[in-house]
């Protein structure tokens, strides 16, 4: 987490592009995966209460 | 944990929590949480251009959830999402410089204008919000009272279909014939002028770079009331749009040392919970009730930021906004409860 919070914070006070770009494409990144995550999770809920209604 | 850029400690819980109450408010009505996240960073000590990048940019992932989501539903009017994105761009451009602009003005003067401009606009959203939609509903209960209105055409449950507007901006604006016009199978009023559409998003966009929002507190009842979307339709294009205009916004003042990376993904880490409930709420609700409970969520941000600027309570202003957006949170949680209990009763029958 140090090691995290240092590089963010050289590459805002040198690399602002660099900065910029790093914020962007982990937001997007982070928001996309978690939305593809929330997807697969729902398919899994309701294939197990289709599951249920057979039983 | 102590954050090296604005120099402050901050609880990660605190903006965890943030982000779940907004990423619940945003979804469901179709925008980044912006009104909510930078007055809350700013009452916690934020300086107030980090608090306006650092809620684009927190936005900007919440509302890549959001749209996935809304997309899903038949939600976006892909047409106008695809007009109104270059338009977005330009006017977020032009209100980050005029943010630039406002900070050789000093942090205390800046943030100033930056508020009067905030309450301004959010006391006129709020006044004519809540009285169009408690009309629109009291003519919609009057018209399924005669038999006149539409009937709910979705799946159980589902009350998308119920939706009113009385007062109709975009009918008198599709008669409008400033060529070229457009003609997107999701709007109410079948044709609008390419232009109309454009004007729209130019203001809105810079009024976001400005403020530091994603422009949905402005774009979703603009979207609504001026190019005549469904509120729904209006809620889910209105996200397609945050993603484009967000990122541009979350770069561009990102590039300028407005945004704190690390506050940012904190609180995306609650958002992306909390956007995926309001997304799915907004299936079993009525646009009126999404229009009024809108409206109670502004006149919320409206008195916070009054008792913020004017009174210098902003501890105070935290609270209040974030009270009233955690209960609002809590409602919109409730109505999907409620609306998935029915949905089950209905299959169970």
């Amino acid at each position: 987490m140090d090691w995290l919070i240092t590089t963010l914070t050289d590459w805002y006070e040198h690399s602002r592009w660099l900065y910029a770009t790093a914020t962007v494409v982990s937001l997007l990144t982070i928001g996309l995966l978690t939305a593809i995550i929330g997807e697969w999770l729902l398919k899994k809920l309701g294939r197990k209460t289709s599951d249920l209604s057979h039983d | 944990m102590y954050f090296p850029i604005p120099e402050i400690n901050l609880a990660i819980g605190y903006l965890i929590a943030i982000g779940f109450t907004v990423g619940v408010c945003g979804g469901f009505w179709g925008m980044g949480g912006g009104w909510i996240t930078t007055p809350a960073l700013y009452a916690l000590g934020v300086p107030m251009n980090l608090a306006v990048g650092t809620s684009l940019a927190q936005m900007t992932g919440q509302s890549v959830v959001s749209a996935f989501w809304h997309r899903k539903f038949g939600n976006i009017s892909r047409r106008v999402a695809l007009i109104m994105i270059p338009g977005t761009i330009v006017g977020v451009e032009l209100g980050a410089r005029i943010l630039e602009r406002f900070k050789t003005l000093g942090q205390a003067r800046m943030d100033e204008v930056i508020s009067l401009l905030y309450i301004i606009l959010l006391t006129i959203l709020t006044v004519y919000t809540i009285i169009e939609s408690i009309h629109s509903a009291r003519k919609l209960t009057k018209k399924r009272q005669l038999g006149e209105g539409q009937e709910t055409s979705l799946e159980e449950g589902d009350q998308r279909a119920e939706d009113f507007v009385s007062v109709d901006l975009a009918a008198r604006l599709s008669g409008l014939r400033i060529p070229p016009m457009v003609r997107p199978r999701k709007i109410r009023v079948g044709q609008m002028s390419v232009w109309i559409i454009l004007v729209a998003a130019v203001s809105t966009g810079l009024l976001a770079g400005l403020l530091g929002v994603g422009g949905g507190f402005l774009r979703m009842p603009i979207l609504v009331y001026v190019i005549g979307c469904p509120t729904h339709v209006a809620v889910g294009t209105d996200l397609a749009g945050i993603v484009v205009s967000g990122s541009f916004g979350a770069f561009t003042h990102a590039l300028k040392g407005n945004v704190d990376l690390l506050i940012a993904v904190f609180m995306l880490l609650g958002a992306v919970g909390g956007a995926q409930l309001g997304s799915f709420a907004t299936r079993y609700v009525r646009g009126t009730e999404l229009r009024t409970l809108f409206g109670v969520g502004m006149a919320a941000a409206t008195l916070s930021l009054v008792v913020k600027t004017y009174f210098h309570m902003p501890t105070l202003a935290a609270v209040l906004i974030l009270g009233v957006a955690g209960l609002l949170a809590a409602i919109i949680i409730g109505l999907l409860i409620k609306g998935l209990l029915a949905q089950s009763r209905a299959v169970g029958t």
